[in-house]
């Protein structure tokens, strides 16, 4: 299940960026509205990332004993 | 330095020392479900938020459950904060009709206030709405403050529970805190504050007539001043007792509207350490030994002691290369450094706020920190290097000081061969292993994101307004302060940039949660022992043998790990002003 939910936001984080344009010149061309767009999910996955990140790290103390 | 500003520190460390008992003792009790005052007041408040949100009061959590529980609440209130930002614009108590907030600052506010460091990358009264800041930030400040009480809290209960699994109900903890303590001493405090000329309304903002226009830059003649305002007061109040840090208006404790006059400035400073140097108390009274209380409180003092003297030692003497500025204390001026530090408070009450504010976590400011001469910025940014635990932030401060107690302890066993034992708890492997992670991980931030912000002019180095060792201390600082909850500017750092907003946002994330975490399992742990009576070959640690060497080991990992980064900033800096040279 923690997986699958890992798994979901990597997923959402790594399609949002897949639409991102990689060269510079295209980069230009993309319109500022795009970025802002998809900011909003982006910083709700980082922020949920962080979190599993914290709940990952309370399982690997606990088991450090 | 003048005997006037002596004595104002002087009297300032007399009235935390008074405080602490009081508030202590008043902590323990409501903690341990004893009777107060309060009670009849708080009590029926208190059933009816258990009934509402359906809560067990009676059930207690083990280490994991409370730890999960925390970072549920955090998550849920740190993504309800992002959704206020971006819809402030529709939303009402909005009279300015400021828009929505950029994304990535509104991720770097929420990460800051619900992790207690009220970093501002924004102009509050350009950016905020009144219902952003009340419902909003106001929240948070109550909210993050709670968090961190509880948690400390929660590990006093794991030094002092035997054979014991649970370390108490983390919504229990949050309700008693916020209920007996932060909402009242607010409430009141607010009031005071009203009473001194801080304000506290829902108005637009006043347009005044400047008596004497101004030609800008642009050539532009600049004939009115827009009077910003709001409610102030009731967010003061918390900012400084939540040891917060995050101003209604972008100048903090230096604006007039927030902190008018030398009493308020006294009582601000007095509310930041209030519930610290209380919780020193609290915690020689719930496990049982006084004397150990007074023993962290006392090394706490002294590297406060040593640190507001070096500050105010440091400001008085100003700068040297400033040829034909008398730089004297004398009837007609403070003397000294004055820059970026506000004539009605003078070098004294800058030097001792700048202490204060960076051994707390709170982060309020009465004056720029990026004035501050090489060696008063080095001590702000040391207080902050050591883990805020000279009386620290609400909790955290407690928090932190007991694990540099745990390694203290771990040490001292190590000198004499004996296993290190802790008011009848015996330090092992686990401890340590939890001690040490929580330790490292402020230096890990710190330093990692400080150094990537320095190789690049696209990550951090175009955003530092002076080159040199100083440009590298404006960065060490941005991370230093939110690694560390600590939320003060250095200023002259273009901080809300997406690069910035983005990785002090996540260091400050790093920075809370990654302590907190082994600080619970720690607590967890040391719950579960069984207790094993002192015997001859026991540690004390009731003795100023114990203070000194608590003193000496947090001064000594400190120093081992930043050593190095501050001799390139803020050190070398000093050395360069002495060869002529300022940046």
């Amino acid at each position: 299940m923690r997986v699958a939910v890992y798994l979901f936001f990597l997923s959402l984080a790594g399609r949002q960026f897949s639409r991102c344009p990689a060269s510079a010149q295209s980069r230009k061309d993309f319109p500022r509205e795009r970025w802002l767009e998809m900011a909003d999910s982006l910083m709700l996955a980082l922020t949920l990332l962080m979190f599993l990140l914290m709940l990952g790290y309370v399982r690997a103390c606990n088991s450090l004993r | 330095m003048t005997a006037s500003g002596w004595l104002q520190i002087l009297l300032f460390l007399a009235c935390v020392l008074a405080i602490t008992k009081p508030l202590g003792l008043y902590m323990a009790r409501f903690f341990e479900h004893q009777h107060t005052f309060f009670d009849p007041v708080a009590r029926p408040v208190e059933r009816l938020v258990y009934r509402l949100c359906l809560v067990d009061e009676k059930q207690e959590m083990r280490w994991t459950e409370y730890g999960v529980a925390m970072l549920m609440f955090t998550v849920v209130s740190m993504l309800v904060l992002y959704v206020l930002q971006r819809t402030q614009q529709w939303l009402p108590f909005n009279p300015q009709h400021l828009p929505a907030v950029a994304p990535d600052l509104a991720f770097n506010t929420a990460a800051s206030f619900s992790t207690n460091t009220n970093w501002q990358a924004y102009v509050p009264e350009t950016t905020m709405s009144y219902l952003t800041q009340m419902a909003g930030l106001a929240y948070h400040n109550f909210a993050s403050a709670a968090v961190g009480i509880a948690l400390a809290i929660a590990l006093i209960r794991g030094i002092a529970r035997r054979q014991c699994k649970t370390l108490g109900n983390f919504w229990v903890d949050m309700t008693r805190v916020t209920l007996w303590l932060l909402l009242p001493v607010s409430f009141i405090f607010a009031l005071v504050l009203v009473s001194q000329g801080v304000v506290q309304n829902l108005r637009p903002y006043d347009t005044a007539r400047v008596v004497e226009p101004q030609k800008a830059a642009d050539g532009t003649v600049v004939s009115t001043q827009t009077i910003a305002q709001g409610p102030a007061a009731s967010q003061e109040a918390i900012k400084m007792f939540g040891t917060n840090g995050g101003g209604f208006f972008n100048a903090n404790s230096a604006h007039p509207f927030e902190n008018p006059t030398p009493l308020t400035n006294f009582l601000q400073m007095l509310a930041i350490f209030a519930i610290p140097t209380g919780l020193t108390y609290t915690l020689g009274r719930m496990t049982g030994s006084q004397r150990h209380g007074w023993a962290v409180w006392a090394a706490m003092a002294a590297l406060f002691f040593a640190g507001v003297t070096t500050a105010y030692w440091a400001e008085s003497h100003g700068n040297p290369l400033l040829h034909g500025v008398e730089q004297t204390a004398n009837t007609q001026q403070a003397g000294g450094n004055m820059e970026g530090k506000e004539v009605r408070f003078g070098i004294a009450n800058s030097a001792l706020f700048a202490t204060v504010t960076t051994d707390a976590s709170c982060g309020a400011e009465n004056g720029m920190h990026d004035s501050l001469t090489p060696l008063g910025g080095l001590v702000t940014l040391v207080n902050i290097m050591l883990g805020e635990v000279v009386f620290g932030g609400v909790g955290s401060g407690m928090y932190g000081a007991l694990i540099f107690v745990i390694l203290t302890v771990f040490i001292a066993g190590l000198m004499v061969g004996r296993t290190p034992e802790y008011l009848g708890k015996k330090i092992e492997a686990f401890d340590v292993k939890m001690a040490m992670l929580a330790v490292l991980i402020l230096p890990l931030a710190i330093l990692t994101f400080t150094a990537i912000s320095s190789v690049n002019p696209s990550f951090g180095t175009s955003a530092i307004s002076n080159p040199g060792p100083h440009g590298l201390t404006q960065m060490l600082y941005a991370y230093t302060s939110a690694a560390g909850n600590n939320g003060s500017a250095f200023a002259g750092l273009s901080a809300n940039t997406p690069w910035y907003n983005l990785t002090l946002g996540i260091t400050m994330l790093i920075g809370r949660f990654f302590i907190i975490i082994p600080m619970l399992a720690l607590a967890g742990n040391l719950a579960s022992k069984k207790y094993v009576p002192p015997s001859l070959g026991t540690f004390p640690v009731t003795t100023a043998t114990f203070s000194i060497l608590l003193i000496s080991v947090i001064l000594i990992v400190g120093a081992l790990t930043f050593f190095p980064v501050l001799s390139l900033g803020p050190v070398l800096e000093h050395l360069q002003m002495q060869a002529g040279k300022v940046f």
